[in-house]
């Protein structure tokens, strides 16, 4: 689409933190040291389930060096209701009377040196009384085993106001959803078809691992903190500690990743609760080890049944998904409900019933990572759609053809589809893959296969942005929002939106990082709304100031369109370098709450997010051993903003969910975790990478944001997974129901098909 | 993670390595290229008081070709024998294994020495060590000592060297001119340990087979090395054959391999042999 030249939108800008970071001198918490901090360590449990019946400080007390150390007794003296958690408030800040997975934090010792600290540690014991444990999200829906007596849903949530004081369930929350007659819909067609798929636990494994520092004196708390949500942190700890949220102060410098492992509250609760117990500035920064302790990805089983008529059409689906929210709800009940309207995947189908659970289990909490939930669900339906075409005898991108939803055509949950460009990337993997050619197949012992599939996602809503320009008496601009720059580049975008009404250089503009005493609301950096949100109310500020541009040369006589350079103007007003024009706005998408009977919304999501893959491997099927030679990921951007920064996001989504499909599962023995450290987890390498990796968005528009731009941060994690699973069949034809899609399943598949299973175990 | 705080010396001679050790009763540890060392320490999983830098002893990483074999100092590294900066005495055979060992990163650094010395039971070294018939040599408190490779190991990460000795070399029978090897491993990811291995010499004189990769110590396959002698050449149907005589000898050795394990080992092991008649195994990720 040919668009007027801009010398910011649509530009490959430079990251403009890129000097600072090449040369190690970004500021990042990990960093920091405040005169008379202590470091925090934690002792963590070592059951998965039990009552705690005493913990032995002592030794740990007595070691020189060792300030003090706390469990949540201590706590209480400071924070009388130590519970929190963004949906619900379940989380105690340490262990209190009971421990629900192994490895959550029971007790903290303070020492100025961290390495004391971590000795005093090893020092501390522990006597547990065992309860029995429940780890499957499937069975936890009806153990008798109960992670918790009593659910406790934050205020924050109305639609979760009806599970207050709810018990005897590890249900946190169903949503549902029901369009037409499903049941009609299976009678009345051809052919019916049932699946079911898992995905796996795994995590986020940011290259910085959590780190916070809590500053509390006089009435005033000061956080700096690795955070992805700089204002839901300052609510949540005014919130605990009944005070005004002036008097709370977050500060975020860079983060070194989040994927979404750093929002809401995560070590931010715990150094409050630690400074203010010691009267110290404290700091808490984990190993990469602890991060699987922290928060990881809900895995999730989901089964899937479609009535589909000879001719391809698919007249009825229903869903069954059920997420493991592990210990604590996090953001779980989000996923559930956000990844579960979209759970029938991008297709029109008339006659939809959708079930989605989260529950708790005794694993370490998992929360929002990268897509939000629709990796799992795209795996289960991409897969499902495969496995029908194969049936029918269809082609696999005609049939997914000839069912995706067109723009125009209502969703499931009655929003109609607007700038969801799926054909369009559909159609762009078959074309980079050469779907219409015959592809080579192999022989012998080595067999080729291909595979597509495409998703969406729908966007967390309804959620705000707020954003101040603040233009300076010599015509310099800054920019105050709380948008984190975690290395997906927002600081370069929003300063391209704003330079871009302004009529500036984008690297001319000095992007403020959040600090909630200086920057305002945004809600979080988190699930591709960033560009969207705040790039929109980024827009509108800088709008705002140069309406009252144009206001200050009106009042001081300018005839319009003067064009007087904004230093002058100042000048004339002030009658020295002086003064500000600040332009604010704030940025709420459109959005209707699901009905909580049907599930239905005119307006699901401000925008969607749209990702098609597709694969070449090469399988040696004496081994199960396989390569993915050529891997495709297109997804919908609308304007590309800047296209660098675009293709960057797409690889680096695709390369992280490259893993979670081929080697990443956090693996437990009763309910211990087997394989946490990187030695033994293994996330993908440079040299992983396939050979062809191609990553492009389609020529889209996204009309309602800000210069026809939407997220992309997540869009490639949508469909990758089902498009090597379809490629795994195609090759050597054994489907694979479980992520990952490690040689030991494809091997022991080939067995079971060739008629000679294997043992087992 | 960072390693707890700990002293560093860099003996010159061995015996002042060998002292240093054994005066500190346990709380010193032999550093040779760090590979697998620091991120235990850097992990916390090994703290010690003391690291004994030996790779600047005399002679360790040195290399002669003493004619009939080969002596290898044990801090000789991997990137060193796949580069051929080393006289090999196995037609090849080691050149290829080292280039195969983990990443270049690794290779630049990682020992011989230091990789049998830990005993990972997939390293590779292990294997072919014990196939190509080596001596692994050490001084310790009390001396000097020698075994074979193949009595080296007794389980996993546990060799017959005591506390305080240091290896200091591996003699490696050179190859008849005319031997003819296999080797084949299954790593699942670019760089990581091997999940199955297997190691076929066929020479005039006695064949030799090796599994690595196991639960522990290499396993010698004496019912396959009577199979090769006999073959004139390799064809998909003796796999049947090569397997069963496998599965025989992993439960002669008092061994058990888990069925995926077993499987895989076979596969690797068919390919080793046919590899040694000149078939090429197959390649992922080549031919595209
Ligand atoms: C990412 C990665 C992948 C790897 N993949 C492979 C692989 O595929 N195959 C493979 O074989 N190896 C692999 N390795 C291991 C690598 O080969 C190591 O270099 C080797 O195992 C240890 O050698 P080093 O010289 O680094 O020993 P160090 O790390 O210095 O020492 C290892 C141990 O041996 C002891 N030691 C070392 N030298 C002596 C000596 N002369 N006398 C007595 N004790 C000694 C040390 O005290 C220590 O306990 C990998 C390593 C890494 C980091």
């Amino acid at each position: 689409m040919a668009r007027t030249a801009s010398r910011n939108i649509g530009q490959s800008i430079p990251r403009l933190e890129a000097r600072e970071k090449v040369t190690g001198r970004a500021e990042y918490v990990h960093h920091l040291r405040l005169p008379g901090m202590l470091y925090g360590k934690i002792f963590r449990s070592t059951v998965p389930h039990a009552r705690i019946k005493s913990v032995d400080v002592s030794a740990a007390q007595a070691l020189e060096g060792v300030y003090r150390v706390v469990t949540i007794d201590d706590i209480r003296e400071a924070i009388p209701h130590p519970y929190y958690g963004p949906a619900f408030h379940d989380q105690p800040i340490l262990a209190d009377g009971k421990v629900r997975f192994a490895g959550e934090p029971v007790a903290v010792v303070l020492a100025a040196d961290p390495h004391i600290a971590q000795e005093a540690v090893g020092l501390i014991s522990a006597e547990y009384e065992e309860l029995p444990a429940v780890f499957d999200e499937v069975e936890a829906m009806s153990s008798d085993v109960l992670v918790h007596d009593v659910l406790k849903p934050a205020a924050t949530f109305p639609d979760l106001k009806h599970l207050a004081g709810r018990t005897g369930t590890n249900v946190a929350l169903d949503y549902h959803l029901l369009r037409g007659d499903p049941e009609a819909g299976f009678a009345a067609a051809d052919h019916v078809f049932e699946h079911t798929y898992r995905s796996q636990q795994v995590m986020h494994i940011p290259m910085e691992p959590f780190v916070s520092v809590a500053d509390a004196a006089d009435g005033r708390l000061t956080l700096h903190t690795a955070s992805q949500s700089p204002s839901f942190v300052r609510i949540e700890i005014a919130r605990l500690l009944g005070w005004p949220e002036n008097r709370v102060r977050v500060k975020v410098p860079y983060l070194g990743g989040g994927f979404g492992g750093k929002l809401y509250i995560k070590l931010e609760a715990l150094v409050t609760a630690l400074s203010l117990v010691a009267r110290r500035p404290v700091k808490v920064a984990l190993t990469m080890e602890e991060q699987f302790f922290m928060v990881t990805r809900h895995p999730c089983t989901f089964t899937i049944k479609s009535g589909v008529n000879k001719d391809g059409t698919i007249v009825a689906r229903t869903c069954k998904v059920v997420w493991n929210g592990g210990a604590y709800a996090d953001i779980g009940p989000r996923v559930t409900q956000k990844a579960g309207f979209t759970s029938a995947g991008p297709y029109d189908i008339e006659n939809v019933e959708i079930h989605s659970y989260a529950v708790y289990t005794n694993r370490p909490p998992c929360g929002a990572l990268r897509g939000f939930g629709a990796p799992q669900t795209a795996w289960a339906y991409e897969c499902h759609m495969d496995e029908i075409a194969e049936a029918l005898g269809m082609d696999k991108v005609a049939f997914r053809r000839k069912n995706l939803l067109q723009n125009g055509r209502p969703q499931a949950t009655g929003t109609i589809v607007q700038d969801a460009a799926l054909e369009q990337a559909l159609d762009q993997v078959a074309d980079r893959l050469n779907w219409n050619e015959p592809l080579d197949r192999g022989d012998g012992r080595i067999r080729r296969g291909r595979g597509i599939a495409v998703g969406f996602k729908g966007i967390t809503a309804p959620t705000t942005s707020v954003a101040i320009v603040n233009l300076y008496a010599d015509g310099s601009c800054g920019l105050y929002i709380s948008t984190v720059e975690m290395g997906q580049g927002s600081d370069t975008v929003m300063a391209q939106i704003a330079a871009e009404v302004l009529d500036m250089d984008a690297a001319a503009i000095k992007v403020v990082h959040p600090d909630t005493d200086v920057t305002p609301y945004d809600m979080g950096t988190l699930g591709s709304r960033s560009t969207f949100h705040m790039g929109t109310a980024v827009r509108l500020a800088a709008e705002d100031a140069r309406k009252k541009i144009a206001e200050l040369a009106r009042e001081l006589g300018l005839p319009e369109g003067s064009n007087l350079p904004l230093p002058e103007l100042f000048r004339r007003k002030y009658g020295m370098q002086a003064g500000n024009i600040i332009g604010t706005a704030s940025f709420i998408p459109k959005y209707e709450k699901p009905d909580a009977e049907t599930g239905h919304s005119r307006n699901a999501t401000p925008f969607w997010g749209v990702g098609a893959s597709g694969a070449e491997v090469e399988v040696d099927t004496e081994t199960g051993h396989y390569r993915i030679t050529k891997l495709v990921n297109v997804a919908d951007v609308g304007t590309a903003l800047n296209p660098k920064l675009v293709q960057v996001q797409l690889s680096g989504a695709g390369i992280m969910q490259l893993g979670f499909t081929t080697t990443e599962e956090m693996v437990y023995r009763d309910g211990q975790l087997t394989n946490g450290s990187l030695a033994d987890y293994k996330i993908p390498t440079l040299l992983d990478i396939p050979p062809e990796f191609i990553n492009e968005h389609v020529d889209s528009e996204q009309k309602d944001g800000p210069f026809g731009g939407k997220g992309a941060g997540e869009s490639t994690t949508i469909a990758l997974s089902p498009a090597i699973g379809n490629a795994l069949f195609d090759a050597v034809g054994v489907r694979l129901t479980d992520l990952p899609l490690t040689p030991e399943k494809i091997f022991r598949a080939l067995c079971e098909a060739n008629g000679t299973p294997l043992a087992g175990e | 993670m960072k390693p707890a705080p700990i002293a560093y010396v860099r003996p010159d001679t061995v015996e002042r390595a060998v002292g240093l050790l054994s005066e500190s009763g346990g709380e010193a540890k032999v550093l040779a290229g760090g590979q697998s060392l620091v991120p235990m320490l850097n992990l916390r999983i090994a703290a010690f008081e003391r690291l004994v830098d030996v790779t600047g002893l005399p002679g360790l990483r040195s290399a002669s070709d003493e004619g009939s074999e080969v002596r290898l100092g044990a801090c000789v590294t991997h990137e060193r024998i796949q580069t051929g900066d080393v006289p090999d005495p196995s037609n090849g055979l080691m050149p290829s294994t080292a280039s195969r060992i983990a990443y270049q990163a690794v290779r630049n650094r990682g020992t011989i020495g230091g990789s049998l010395a830990l005993a990972d039971p997939a390293a590779d070294w292990l294997a072919t060590m014990a196939a190509l018939g080596a001596a692994i040599e050490w001084v310790g408190p009390d001396g000097p000592g020698s075994c074979p490779a193949e009595a080296f190991v007794e389980a996993a990460y546990t060799t017959r060297l005591g506390l305080y000795d240091v290896l200091t070399g591996i003699r490696i029978p050179r190859l008849h001119p005319d031997a003819r090897w296999g080797t084949y491993k299954l790593c699942r990811k670019t760089g990581e340990f091997a999940h199955a291995m297997a190691i076929a010499i066929r020479q005039p004189g006695g064949c030799r087979a090796f599994l690595g990769a196991t639960e522990g110590a290499p396993i010698r396959l004496p019912a396959v090395e009577d199979m090769l002698a006999g073959l004139r050449g390799w064809d998909a149907s003796d796999a049947a054959r090569l397997g069963e005589a496998m599965a025989a000898d992993v439960a002669a050795a008092g061994r058990s391999l888990s069925d995926v394990h077993a499987w895989q080992s076979r596969t690797c092991l068919a390919r080793a042999v046919a590899m040694s008649f000149g078939a090429a195994p197959p390649r992922l990720g080549r031919a595209a």
